[in-house]
C-alpha cells in the first residue's frame, strides 16, 4: 500500500512541475502578439490553411492495426508471468491464440494494409 | 507524518537528479557529437562549455511564448504539459539502488516497486502519444499536422516491438516486477545474455520511441521544418525539449536494468551503477544519430511491421519452448 502513497505523491510532484514552468515562465516572458506573429509558420509564403482538412487514410489504417495487435500483446502478459505453471499446456493454449493472430496478421499483409508507396 | 516523509525525500530526490542529469545530456550530446564530427562544440560558457545548458534554460524562459491565432488555445497548452507529465512519471517503477537502512527504518530506493511494474511502464510512457498529436494537431499549421501523424503512426507501430521485447523478458524472469528482473539477474546473468533478440527490439523500438536518429522523421527537419513542435516557443518548447530528453533517461535506464543487471554492481552504490549504465545508452543514441541517415517513411514502417514484428513473435516463440522445456512440466 505504502508503494502506491509514493508513487501518487510522486505524480502529484510530478504534475506540480510543468504547471510551475507556465507559471513562471507566464510571468519572466514577454507578450506582444501582432497580428504577423500569429499566422502560422509558412517559410515565406504565407497563406491561410486550414489543419481539418484531408490527410492519408494510411495513418488512420496504421493506428486502428495497433488497436488491435497491441490489445493482443497485452494478452501475452499474465500468460508469461504464470507460464512455469502452466506447462506444456501453456504452450498449446498460446498457439492457439497465436493462430488467431497470425490469421490477422498475414490478412492485413496481403490486403496491402502495411504497404506504403 | 513519517510515512510521508521518506517518500517526499525520495521523490524530490528523483525529480532533482533527472532535471540535473537531463541538461547535461544536451551538453553530452552536443558534445559527442561536435567530437565524431572532428569539431569543438559549446565550450565557452564555463569550463568546458560546463554552464551552457543553463544559459539555454534561461534564454528560453524569457523568450516569447507565442499562440498561433487559429489554434486550439487549450489543447495548445495543454499538450506540452503533458508530455514533460508522461516523461517523469514513467520514472517512477526504476528501481536504482537496493533497500538500505537509514536509522532504523528500511527505504527501498524505487519511487514505487510495482509488481506490475513493466505494465505501468508501457501504460504511462505510452500517454507521451497524446502530446504529440493534440500538440501538432492544435497548432493549426501544417508542418505540425504532418509531423503529428507522423510521430503518432511511427510510436505506436514502434510500441508494439517495444512491448514483444519487454514479454520475452517478463517470460525469461517469471515477473513484472522491476526489483525482481534485477535481484535474478544479479543471482544469475545479465538478460543481455539470455535474451540477445529482445534486446536488440528494444533498443530498435526505443530509439524510434524517443523520435531518435535515425527514426527522427516526426522532426525531419529538411522536410517538416520541426515537427509537431513547429509553432511552439518559449518554456512550452522547453517543455517538449525536457520532455524528449527525460523520455531518453528512461528509456536508457530501464534498457539498463532489463538487460544489463540495472542497479547491481561490485564496489559502488547502487544509484551509480545504474547512472553509468545509463550513459552507455545516452552514448549509443549519440552514436547512432552521428553515424546513420534518416530512414524513408515506408522503409520505417516496413521494418516495423514486415520485419521487426515477425522476428519479435518468434523470438517469444521459441523463448516459450525453451521456458517450458526448462521447468519441466
Amino acid at each position: 500500500m505504502s508503494e502506491y502513497l509514493s508513487l501518487v505523491l510522486y505524480l502529484l510532484v510530478v504534475l506540480a512541475i510543468p504547471v510551475g514552468i507556465s507559471c513562471i515562465a507566464g510571468r519572466l516572458a514577454p507578450h506582444k502578439p501582432n497580428v504577423n506573429k500569429g499566422k502560422p509558420y509558412e517559410c515565406g509564403v504565407s497563406e491561410p490553411f486550414a489543419n481539418q482538412t484531408r490527410w492519408p487514410v494510411r495513418f488512420a489504417l496504421v493506428a486502428m492495426l495497433f488497436l488491435i495487435f497491441d490489445v493482443e500483446a497485452l494478452f501475452f502478459y499474465p500468460w508469461a508471468v504464470a507460464l512455469r505453471e502452466l506447462g506444456v499446456a501453456g504452450l498449446f493454449y498460446i498457439a492457439s491464440f497465436f493462430a488467431v493472430l497470425g490469421t490477422g496478421y498475414l490478412y492485413a499483409r496481403n490486403r496491402g494494409a502495411l504497404q506504403w508507396k | 507524518m513519517q510515512d510521508l516523509v521518506v517518500p517526499m525525500l525520495r521523490t524530490i530526490a528523483v525529480i532533482a537528479v533527472l532535471m540535473t542529469l537531463m541538461p547535461y545530456m544536451t551538453w553530452f550530446e552536443r558534445r559527442v557529437l561536435a567530437a565524431m564530427q572532428v569539431r569543438h562544440g559549446p565550450n565557452r560558457v564555463g569550463w568546458q562549455g560546463l554552464l551552457q545548458p543553463l544559459a539555454d534554460g534561461l534564454k528560453l524562459l524569457f523568450k516569447e511564448d507565442l499562440t498561433p491565432s487559429n489554434s486550439d488555445r487549450w489543447l495548445y497548452r495543454l499538450a506540452p504539459a503533458i508530455a514533460l507529465f508522461a516523461a517523469l512519471a514513467s520514472f517512477a517503477v526504476i528501481p536504482f539502488g537496493p533497500t538500505v537502512e537509514i536509522q532504523g527504518t528500511m527505504v527501498p530506493m524505487c519511487i514505487a516497486d510495482l509488481d506490475i511494474g513493466v505494465l505501468y511502464l508501457l501504460g504511462v510512457s505510452s500517454l507521451g502519444v497524446y502530446a504529440l498529436v493534440l500538440g501538432g494537431w492544435a497548432s493549426g499549421s501544417k508542418y505540425s499536422l504532418m509531423g503529428a501523424l507522423r510521430a503518432a503512426a511511427q510510436v505506436v507501430s514502434y510500441e508494439l516491438i517495444l512491448g514483444l521485447a519487454l514479454i520475452a523478458v517478463v517470460l525469461t524472469v517469471g515477473d513484472t516486477k522491476l526489483s525482481t528482473i534485477v535481484q535474478q539477474q544479479h543471482d544469475g546473468v545479465w538478460l543481455v545474455f539470455l535474451q540477445p533478440v529482445a534486446f536488440v527490439l528494444y533498443l530498435i523500438a526505443a530509439c524510434a520511441e524517443t523520435n531518435r536518429a535515425p527514426f527522427d522523421l516526426p522532426e525531419a527537419e529538411t522536410e517538416l521544418v520541426a515537427g509537431y513542435h513547429t509553432e511552439y516557443s518559449g518554456m512550452r518548447f522547453a517543455m517538449y525539449f525536457i520532455a524528449e530528453y527525460i523520455n531518453m533517461l528512461v528509456v536508457s535506464s530501464l534498457a539498463a536494468t532489463l538487460f544489463l543487471g540495472g542497479f547491481s554492481g561490485p564496489f559502488w552504490p547502487g544509484p551509480w551503477w545504474l547512472i553509468l549504465k545509463l550513459m552507455v545508452f545516452m552514448f549509443l543514441f549519440v552514436w547512432l544519430r552521428a553515424t546513420l541517415p534518416r530512414l524513408r517513411y515506408d522503409q520505417l514502417m516496413r521494418l516495423s511491421w514486415n520485419k521487426l514484428l515477425p522476428i519479435g513473435l518468434l523470438n517469444l516463440a521459441v523463448t516459450a519452448v525453451i521456458v517450458v522445456y526448462r521447468s519441466g512440466k
